[in-house]
This record gives C-alpha cells, sequence and structure tokens, in this order.
C-alpha cells in the first residue's frame, strides 16, 4: 500500500469517527432538553451509518485487488494516480473500467521490463489521461465541473432544507427556513472549493487538493468569527449571523430544484452519449 | 510535425500494423517507436480506441500472459476499406508535396 492510500484511509477514518462523534453529542445534547424526535433520531442513525459505509467504501477502493497487487513502488503509484483520475472523470463505469484494465496492462508490462512508468504518459499525465477519457467518451472538464456544481448546489439545498423541518417538524414543510451563513458556504464550496479541489487532484497536486479544503474550512470560520465579533452591529453581519432564507417556499420551487437535479443528470449522460458518438 | 497531421498519419500507420497480424496496443507502441516514431501508451491507445468505435478494428479481449485482460486488435471488412483509402490518400498528398518540393529544388 502507498502512502498516499495510508492517508486517504486515516483521514476517512478520522472523518468518520468525528461525525459519527458530533452525532453523539448533539443526540446527548437534545435527550437532555427533552427535545428528540422520531424524525431525528431516524436520521442522527442514517448519518452515523452513512458515515461508516463512508469509511468502509474508501477502503474498498483504496484496497487492491486481482493483478493490481502484483504492482509495486513507482507503479503502483502512477496506476493509483490514475485511477484517481478516473474516478472524478465524466465516463460510465464500464469506461472506466476498461480503462483501468488498460492501464493495468501497460502498467505490469512495463514493471515487468522495468521501464520507467512516467514514459507510458509523457511529459503531460493530465493531458494524457485527458486523451484517454475523451477516446472514451469523457466530456469537457469544464461543462462537466460546471453540471456537477450546479447539481450538488441543488441537493445540498434539498437536504438542508428537509434537516431543518426535520429539527422542527411543529412547523410546516415549506416554512423551513435555512442559514444565510449556509446558504453562503455551500455556494463557495459547491461552485469554487470543489472544483478547484477535483482539478487540483487530476493534476498530482495532492497537497493543494488537501490544502484548498482546510484554507477555505479555516477562512470559513475566521471570517463568520470575526463577522460576529467584530462587526455585528453591521446590516451585513445581521443577514450574515442570524439571517434565515425560506429557499423551497412552495410546492411550485420544490418542484424546480427536482426537475433542474434531473435536468442536470439528462444533461451529463446526453453530452457523455455525444462525445462517445464522436 | 503539427499534431493534426501526426495523429492522421499515426491513425493510417496503426490500420496498417493491426491488417499485418492480431495485435495490441503495447505492441502497437513498440512498433511505430521501433519506426522512430517516439509515441507513448497515451497517444496510441486512443486512437486505438476511436478506432475500434468506429468499427474499423475488432477487439478480441483476453487476459495477458501476466494476467490482466487485454484487447486484441484485428482489422474489420470496413477497416480494409480504410486501409486502401489511406494509402490512396497518402500517396496522393505525397505526391503532391514531392512535386512542390521538387520545384523549390528546380528553382
Amino acid at each position: 500500500m502507498t502512502r498516499k492510500s495510508k492517508t486517504k484511509i486515516l483521514v476517512s477514518v478520522l472523518l468518520g469517527i468525528l461525525l459519527i462523534f458530533s452525532i453523539s453529542i448533539y443526540l446527548n445534547i437534545i435527550l437532555k432538553n427533552d427535545t428528540m424526535t422520531t424524525p431525528m433520531g431516524v436520521v442522527a442513525i442514517v448519518l452515523i451509518v452513512l458515515a461508516a459505509v463512508a469509511v468502509i467504501m474508501t477502503v474498498k477502493r483504496v484496497a487492491k485487488t486481482g493483478y493490481e497487487k502484483n504492482l509495486e513502488g513507482k507503479y503502483l503509484e502512477i496506476y493509483e494516480d490514475a485511477c484517481e483520475y478516473l474516478e472524478i472523470s465524466n465516463i460510465s463505469k464500464n469506461s472506466k473500467r476498461e480503462i483501468k484494465e488498460e492501464i493495468l496492462d501497460v502498467i505490469s508490462n512495463s514493471q515487468e521490463i522495468k521501464r520507467n512508468p512516467e514514459e507510458i504518459f509523457g511529459n503531460d499525465f493530465e493531458k494524457a489521461m485527458d486523451s484517454w477519457v475523451i477516446s472514451y467518451g469523457g466530456s469537457n472538464k469544464k461543462i462537466a465541473l460546471i453540471i456537477d456544481s450546479a447539481m450538488f448546489y441543488f441537493i445540498f439545498l434539498l437536504v438542508l432544507h428537509m434537516l431543518n423541518y426535520i429539527e422542527n417538524m411543529n412547523i410546516d414543510f415549506f416554512d423551513a427556513r435555512i442559514d444565510n451563513s449556509i446558504l453562503i458556504y455551500i455556494g463557495i464550496l459547491t461552485f469554487i472549493v470543489m472544483p478547484i479541489a477535483r482539478i487540483n487532484a487530476q493534476k498530482r497536486k495532492y497537497f493543494y487538493y488537501i490544502g484548498v479544503i482546510v484554507l477555505f474550512v479555516s477562512i470559513y470560520i475566521g471570517f463568520s468569527e470575526i463577522t460576529h465579533r467584530y462587526f455585528s452591529h453591521t446590516p451585513f453581519s445581521k443577514w450574515y449571523s442570524v439571517g434565515t432564507t425560506n429557499v423551497i417556499a412552495s410546492l411550485p420551487i420544490l418542484l424546480l430544484i427536482i426537475s433542474a437535479i434531473i435536468l442536470l443528470l439528462v444533461i451529463k449522460k446526453l453530452v457523455r452519449k455525444k462525445n462517445k458518438s464522436l | 510535425m503539427n499534431s493534426q497531421i501526426l495523429k492522421g498519419i499515426l491513425e493510417g500507420c496503426i490500420i496498417k500494423i493491426v491488417s499485418c497480424e492480431e495485435t495490441y496496443g503495447y505492441k502497437v507502441v513498440d512498433e511505430l517507436n521501433q519506426l522512430g516514431f517516439e509515441v507513448n501508451e497515451a497517444t496510441v491507445y486512443p486512437i486505438l480506441n476511436r478506432l475500434e468505435k468506429r468499427n474499423i478494428l475488432i477487439v478480441n479481449k483476453r487476459p495477458s500472459p501476466l494476467g490482466p485482460m487485454r484487447k486484441y486488435f484485428s482489422l474489420s471488412d470496413s477497416g480494409k476499406n480504410e486501409l486502401n483509402k489511406f494509402v490512396e490518400e497518402w500517396d496522393d498528398t505525397k505526391e503532391k508535396v514531392e512535386s512542390i518540393l521538387r520545384r523549390d529544388i528546380d528553382d
């Protein structure tokens, strides 16, 4: 196992533990306050199960199977880099599997004859992987990133709205409100941080990949704290710190958001199909 | 050489290599490099995939001697037509280029 794989598993386990720990503390508080409801309990259990499943999935994804186990050292490292690139590419699962098979065959051969594995991809790893992925119908990366960002934003909105409703079930579903700071947070996360992190991962710049996320979270916490402490009297601070927005205020808006998610999924598939037929 | 021109020429050369015997990507790269093309797998495999999609190449998948699955390529009937077309076009282009170059030398 490479150092990168070990780090991935460690980070995943730590995040899982952190999430389970946070939920447990939250559950403890609401149990003490006697404000616990059945849906809240169900959501908490679902989140704990999801955290555990995410850790298992990461370990499973990192673990090598079949002939992958024969790869060693720099051969295994470059194979993992290629797999990582494929994971975040806009191609079907079948295409990913086929490219992985091709790359595994080539790298296994290189290892056998002790050829430098970097020669397979030339001077520009990203460009080489791009052309490999495009030959299997991978779409333009920029379009895929924009579609993914919009889709994740809408999904986050839906999930947050539902969580807020579950937390305050005495109100009407369409009266649930989301904190303005959270709306800004997920907007920056989905439209700026995630695309930058993904681009860096595909460029094999893993330090930047993790760095951009840590930097964003630090800036977000710092900004929120400064706004709250020193500028709490300004209208923006009030809007940002304590303001809430009723995003899904009616059934048509809910249907519009669900339709937008479905439409974006369809567009993503159509772009992939169009590229495949080129 | 201009990458677009090189891609077109490479495509024709790959079809020709596959027409001689059933072969696989790694071997095609090796043959092209022996001829002095200086290409790597990341250039050749996408071309092979595109040719497969256009039904110019037929694919037969079976395990390689080292174990992982490998695609073995052979030429389809439409591939044979494509090869003839490439040879004709190449002869035509070569003739035109040579006549221009000769003119330069004569001048």
